[in-house]
């Protein structure tokens, strides 16, 4: 465990952000320079990707405070907070947090910057993390780990980065938490090695959409879109792969769908699409053709892969080959939309929305019963907030045990 | 046209790019649903002229919409064969008239299959066209039968799938070189029934298609080396690449040079497409295999398949049908998705 207290880690944490958001910082720029290089994504989208994902470790204490009650109950005990009828039962219950001693974390994609969170977590919950990185992005974990040992060595030899391969569990078995991510399969394949009662959190693959309310159907909702669509090409689990248009509204869906192919095309200079394996480039290719003959309307980059919009009179729930192929779907009601999600509630994720507040509601209400865990504004589909749940767990609340000192004395 | 491509058949020279462009406008006037696809290319007769700027359709068309270049009502269709998983759409290839079909196949087939070898005994691991009327490697095989067939063979699929016992018996009442020709699927199955024979020198086997969930995947190599287990030493295999939405077929050079790699007759093209830009990639690079099928005279004679190929100066290989591509983040993509969440 970390002897330090909250507060002084997150100052370091907040320092160690402070290097990453200067852009000419050395760290900061080898970063950018062999992220670029690794994972082919635009420079553009890679900055703005850095800056998001570091900027979130700022948010540890806000999330802290929010999952534990109080920061402070990874210092020593404090009085457990009452609940909205006040504290029931007399005498306050006295509680503490300890993290778990070693977190262990397995990513997978290419999204850059992802690991920063759970790593800073880590430290924040006392703890040391071991990260193996995916395959496809080894680089940001392992410069990281140096960020935060150049600003406070003893931090920083709690963080290890380390490859090891898929069947080994020797990395599993001192562990007090496994966070896992990936798809279904390799979340479940790591499950297995991980030791009988050690908590064990995977997030597995999961399906995005957007939702626009007739009222936000514009070309200002488009080009907002155009950017959850592109950044990252899809590849993160909050991009939205389709979106359900309501009709009625300034644009109709099809003006909509051309809106989001305009946008799309326009982001293509600033933030251009990462270079793509040949097998994606195929299953674009073959998923693009589909929609050239089963689409209403296919709006496409025309000399390459670059984007394509696809539009669609009947509304089907029917995901993206990812790498900028949005759907666009009409719908005559909200309600509809939510139908369509029905049948595959254990995938649904982020559900990007543009609309009235009371309708953001009504559609929160029938999205989260069947699975949801997150609704946000379309344009933040890719910064989740401080106090994200990660599908719908509480991201710091899960990773510790709690001790409980009930009242001293007995009562008559 | 049909004389010309009729004397293409019969081995005539002619210009491969001249006749592919008055093919194309054709189609282009006459198919409604291939004139909008190549008009949102841009591409009209009087803006190509060479034919490898030809639009190439995709063969997901088949399916979605009547790629139909014939005078009047088609004589006839042919429909591709769904996979066991689901109840996907089927594609439509219709034929004004069949007798270009089958003018288009038998030289091929010939040359490829049976170099020096007038008739022989035809041993079919499929339905025959009876049973199987819109299948048109019921019906191509029924083609090559009438004109190559000797006494003894015939047909051993029914709805029941492989009659293992009446092959086995048919086989044992002849002792010369025989021919088996069938989809892969069913050469599994006489593998997997345990059976051993042992056919004479000279003897031969095609077989085509994929798996299609219709029996268990087997890698082509390993497939061939159970077929000798099961054959005996002494056969040749020959695989036959085609498909319902082409005419002609391309075949590989075992019994003339000993190449796995394939081949087809003057009137098919096929090249290698980058699948971002569908520019032709170079020999030796994978591509998405794109066909000029000049036969297709009553569809579309340019077609983009899904298939992944590699050309080289002697021939061609299909590594596979074009993989789904896994997302490399924590998003699920479209093809991982329907594989677990088929209707």
């Amino acid at each position: 465990m970390i002897e330090r207290s909250v507060d002084e880690i997150l100052l370091v944490l907040g320092r160690v952000v402070d290097r990453w958001m200067d852009h000419a910082d050395p760290i900061r720029r080898e970063a950018e320079e062999r992220l670029a290089e690794g994972t082919g994504l635009a420079p553009a989208m890679l900055r703005l990707g850095l800056d998001h994902m570091l900027s979130r470790v700022r948010d540890i204490g806000a999330l802290l405070d929010a999952d534990l009650g109080s920061r402070y109950a990874l210092d020593g005990f404090v009085e457990r907070g009452a609940g909205p009828h006040g504290r029931a039962g007399g005498p306050a219950v006295r509680s503490r947090a300890y993290g778990p001693g070693l977190l262990v974390c397995v990513f997978a994609g290419n999204v850059p910057g992802v690991p920063a969170f759970d790593m800073a977590l880590a430290l924040a919950l006392k703890s040391a993390c071991l990260v193996r990185p995916s395959r496809e992005e080894p680089v940001f974990a392992e410069l990281f780990a140096r960020s935060v040992a150049e600003v406070d060595p003893l931090l920083g030899s709690s963080l290890t980065v380390a490859h090891w391969g898929h069947d080994e569990t020797w990395a599993y078995e001192k562990a007090g938490a496994v966070l896992a991510y990936g798809s279904d399969q390799s979340v479940a394949a790591i499950r297995r090695l991980v030791p009988e009662g050690v908590r064990f959190l995977g997030h597995g693959h999961k399906i995005s959409f957007a939702v626009v309310a007739r009222e936000a159907a514009t070309a200002e909702t488009a080009r907002r879109l155009a950017v959850d669509v592109a950044l990252y090409d899809q590849q993160g689990c909050v991009s939205p792969h389709m979106a359900f248009v309501e009709r009625g509204g300034p644009l109709s869906p099809s003006a909509f769908a051309a809106a989001c192919g305009a946008a799309l095309s326009d982001l293509e200079t600033t933030m251009p699409r990462a270079k793509r394996a040949a097998a994606e480039a195929m299953s674009l290719r073959a998923a693009r053709d589909e929609a050239e003959f089963t689409a209403d309307a296919l709006h496409a980059s025309p000399a390459d892969l670059a984007w394509a919009v696809a539009y669609y009179e009947q509304p089907a729930f029917l995901p993206s080959p990812l790498n900028r192929m949005l759907r666009v779907m009409a719908v005559d009601s909200l309600a509809r939309a939510a139908g369509e999600a029905a049948p595959y509630g254990p995938y649904l994720q982020t559900v990007a929305f543009a609309g009235p507040d009371p309708r953001r509601l009504a559609l929160a209400e029938s999205l989260g019963r069947l699975g949801a865990s997150r609704i946000c504004a379309i344009g933040r589909a890719q910064q989740p907030h401080a106090l994200w749940r990660h599908d719908g767990r509480p991201t710091a609340g899960d990773l510790v045990r709690w001790v409980d000192i009930e009242p001293g004395e007995a009562s008559e | 046209m049909e004389a010309l491509l009729q004397q293409v058949f019969a081995g005539g020279n002619f210009d491969f790019g001249s006749v592919a462009l008055q093919v194309f406008a054709r189609q282009f006037e006459r198919c409604a649903a291939y004139r909008r696809f190549c008009e949102a290319r841009g591409k009209t007769p009087t803006t190509v002229d060479d034919w490898r700027a030809i639009p190439h359709l995709p063969v997901t068309a088949f399916k979605h919409a009547r790629i139909y270049s014939g005078v009047g009502e088609p004589a006839w269709y042919f429909q591709t064969s769904g996979t066991t998983e689901g109840p996907e759409l089927r594609g439509r290839h219709y034929f004004e008239r069949l007798d270009l079909y089958a003018a288009c196949s038998r030289p091929v087939f010939r040359h490829f299959f049976l170099p020096g070898v007038d008739r022989i005994p035809m041993f079919m691991l499929a339905m025959p066209p009876e049973t199987n009327p819109h299948s048109s490697l019921s019906w191509y095989l029924r083609q090559q039968e009438e004109a190559f067939g000797a006494p003894g063979g015939g047909w051993f699929v029914d709805a029941d799938g492989l009659r293992v016992p009446a092959l086995i018996a048919a086989l044992r009442n002849l002792e010369g070189p025989v021919a088996l020709l069938g989809t892969a699927f069913a050469f599994v199955h006489l593998v997997d029934s345990g059976v051993r024979l042992k056919l004479a020198p000279g003897s031969r086997v095609m077989e085509t298609g994929g798996f299609k969930g219709k029996s268990r995947e087997v890698e082509r190599g390993e497939l061939y080396s159970l077929l000798s287990e099961t054959l005996g030493p002494d056969a040749a295999y020959v695989n036959q690449y085609g498909m319902t939405e082409m005419s002609s077929n391309c075949y590989d050079q075992t019994l003339l040079t000993g190449s796995r790699r394939k081949a087809g007759p003057a009137w098919v093209q096929v090249r290698m497409l980058d699948p971002e830009t569908l520019a032709e990639v170079p020999d030796g690079t994978p591509g998405l295999v794109a066909i000029a099928d000049l036969a297709n005279l009553y569809s579309c004679a340019f077609l983009l398949t899904q298939d992944v190929g590699v050309k080289y100066a002697d021939g061609f290989e299909v590594l596979g049908r074009a993989p789904g591509a896994e997302a490399r983040g924590c998003s699920i993509a479209m093809d991982e998705f329907l594989k677990v969440n088929r209707p």
